[in-house]
């Protein structure tokens, strides 16, 4: 008697523990569910579909004097099923929008002829457009742009001021 | 009539004459052709480069009619060597190849 009784206390130990875990469980991986889902909408930049549920597994009932209830033991990851949301995959950005608005480069070198300054700022742009789609940074297309004007002016001016062949 | 004389070229103009032997190129075709050989050379130099070796009467150059879209109006502008830019080029040829041989003879010299 006093046996079924003991066996009684721990099946009841067993089964708050179970369900205390499994809460705790649950909850963390809602919450790790909420980052993942947040992190995937800024890196997406577009709506997420409404969040998936979290599915955990009922804790198993112990039946009270039981001899057939299962060892905590086999309760495994198995066990818990969690259905992750589908995150639509994202639509390729066109180039073009890629590119910083470039129309100061008409302005800069003024002084440089047609000649020169026509086809090379084409070029640039050419050039600018292909560093875009090729993945580079708004700003390091900038500072390409910047950084070829520049030297282009130094040059210039050196071989046509300083330097006359 | 006097023969017209031939300037030494840089290392920078002998390989912009050089991709221009084939066909005429503009500066950015120009430009990716030099990375391909690994002789990388700036927009900003190959076109300071290109003024001056015209200049020199080395290459001639007109405008393109097609459109880019990407260029916003801007046409391109096409390069072609001259007569006296393939003659300027064999010359460095010839003067880099006597001296290169020049070294090589020098240093079996050494080794012998």
């Amino acid at each position: 008697m006093s046996a079924l009784l003991a066996a009684e206390v721990i099946n009841a130990m067993q089964t708050k523990m179970v369900s205390a875990m499994f809460d705790a469980a649950q909850a963390t991986i809602a919450s790790a569910t909420e980052v993942a889902l947040r992190h995937a909408e800024q890196r997406q930049h577009q709506a997420i579909p409404p969040a998936g549920t979290v599915i955990v597994a009922p804790p198993p009932v112990l039946a009270a004097g039981s001899s057939a209830a299962p060892p905590i033991r086999g309760y495994t990851r198995r066990n818990v099923h969690i259905a992750m949301p589908t995150v639509p995959k994202a639509k390729p950005v066109p180039a073009k929008s890629l590119i910083p608005d470039l129309s100061w480069l008409d302005k800069v070198p003024f002084f440089i002829p047609k000649s020169i300054r026509e086809p090379f700022l084409g070029d640039l742009r050419e050039d600018l457009a292909d560093m875009a789609a090729n993945g580079h940074s708004l700003t390091a297309v900038r500072w390409a742009a910047i950084s070829q004007v520049l030297v282009l002016v130094i040059r210039w001016l050196w071989s046509n001021l300083v330097v006359r062949r | 009539m006097p023969a017209q004389k031939v300037p030494d070229l840089t290392r920078a103009e002998m390989s912009i004459l050089a991709t221009l032997v084939s066909k005429e190129r503009y500066g950015l075709e120009i430009a990716h052709k030099l990375r391909d050989l690994g002789q990388p050379l700036s927009l900003a130099g190959l076109y300071t480069t290109l003024a001056r070796l015209e200049k020199q009467k080395l290459v001639t150059s007109r405008w393109g009619d097609e459109k880019v879209d990407v260029r916003q109006g801007a046409r391109r502008r096409y390069y072609a060597i001259t007569g006296l830019g393939e003659k300027a080029l064999r010359q460095t040829k010839a003067v880099v190849t006597r001296v290169l041989r020049l070294g090589t003879v020098a240093q079996a010299g050494v080794l012998a």
